[in-house]
């Protein structure tokens, strides 16, 4: 996995002699669909080898005061970053000017410009300000950033976010950490027809099966964080979300039936 | 208020504010205040009153009466 500008030409094994193209988010190429958090972990080391089993290949990371108390607790640590892109976001962020402010964080802490673009507009559902965030993605691509902005599931949104430049659009499934998976599939699936960037739902994902769903849609990846670190097994969860994530892929690729009304029996009915 | 000055008063101390806390130190630049925080080998950002103060220019800040001191890490996220 190289870091850098160079698309890979590889193509990627979903298994089963099935070949997928790698998920391309502006200079970065992914091997994996799923892109996983950082957070609410119980301990660093079971988030260290929930990413290993995880097999993803980006994982976001927020900005945030140092612990003076526990100055050696330290996240970086913990990131096997030869495997791993940081993908640092802006969450906490309720205004254009504080994602402004993070996004200078990220080059004094020494790294590229990829930002996932999150600006929170309400803070009990966390829905994102949707102003605010194609504002941000507006100056922030303009200053060659890669943007990946969390947004809602507007279909017109989403349009206008890559218009201004966004490397990759990512629409919430349901509210952040709520697990309640894709409430408007038909959103998410008009959204990826229109789009000429990846589409990555981000957020709402509960378990494996909401993974599944979302990719049988079509998209181009999915990123989650709760539905990993606040599994009672997070180490399990990241290996059937792993697993999901490709089945659903698979499954897109593969192309569905279509769905019925009546039944259509499965064995001959005549010739006894 | 320099650090000679506090040499000559050596129970002379500053009110800061880090990351948050209400905090008494002794006059030094931010590069010695990381140091004595443990954080010089760490990966961090700095910010002295809501200004980014770059790694190159920490041991050239001398950190004043009443600074307002933002020590930035990566921590999780999602």
């Amino acid at each position: 996995m190289t870091q850098g500008t160079e698309y890979s030409t590889t193509s990627v094994s979903l298994g089963s002699g099935i070949e997928d193209q790698p998920l391309v988010v502006g200079p970065y190429t992914l091997k994996s669909r799923m892109i996983i958090g950082t957070g609410k972990y119980e301990s660093f080391e079971v988030m260290q080898a929930a990413h290993e089993v995880s097999q993803s290949d980006m994982v976001t990371v927020a900005l945030r005061r140092v612990d003076l108390k526990n100055p050696d607790n330290n996240l970086l640590n913990f990131i096997d970053t030869k495997q791993m892109i940081i993908l640092p976001n802006t969450a906490g962020c309720y205004s254009v000017d504080e994602a402004m402010k993070v996004a200078e964080l990220v080059l004094e802490l020494g790294l590229p410009k990829l930002l996932k673009v999150e600006v929170i507009g309400d803070e009990k559902t966390l829905m994102p300000d949707p102003l605010g965030t194609h504002e941000v993605t507006r100056r922030l691509a303009a200053e060659g950033w890669t943007c990946m902005s969390y947004c809602s599931d507007d279909i017109v949104l989403c349009r206008r976010l890559e218009e201004v430049g966004a490397a990759a659009v990512m629409p919430l499934g349901s509210p952040i950490g709520s697990g309640r998976g894709v409430l408007n599939p038909t959103n998410i699936r008009l959204i990826k027809e229109f789009a000429k960037v990846p589409i990555i739902v981000d957020a709402g994902v509960g378990t494996a099966s909401d993974c599944g769903l979302a990719m049988e849609l079509g998209i181009d990846g999915i990123l989650l964080n709760t539905a990993i670190a606040k599994a009672g097994n997070a180490v399990a969860m990241a290996a059937a979300c792993r697993d999901a994530t490709r089945a659903g892929r698979t499954a897109y690729l593969a192309g569905r039936m279509e769905k019925r009304m009546y039944a259509s029996a499965s064995s001959p009915l005549k010739d006894f | 208020m320099t650090t000679a000055g506090g040499l000559a008063h050596p129970h002379y101390t500053m009110n800061v504010r880090l990351n948050g806390e209400k905090r008494e130190i002794e006059p030094c630049t931010l590069a010695e205040l990381l140091e004595q925080l443990g954080l010089h080998e760490r990966r961090v950002a700095t910010l002295i009153n809501d200004e980014i103060v770059k790694q190159d220019a920490r041991s050239l800040t001398q950190i004043k009466e009443n600074d307002t001191i933002d020590v930035i890490a990566m921590v999780g996220g999602g």
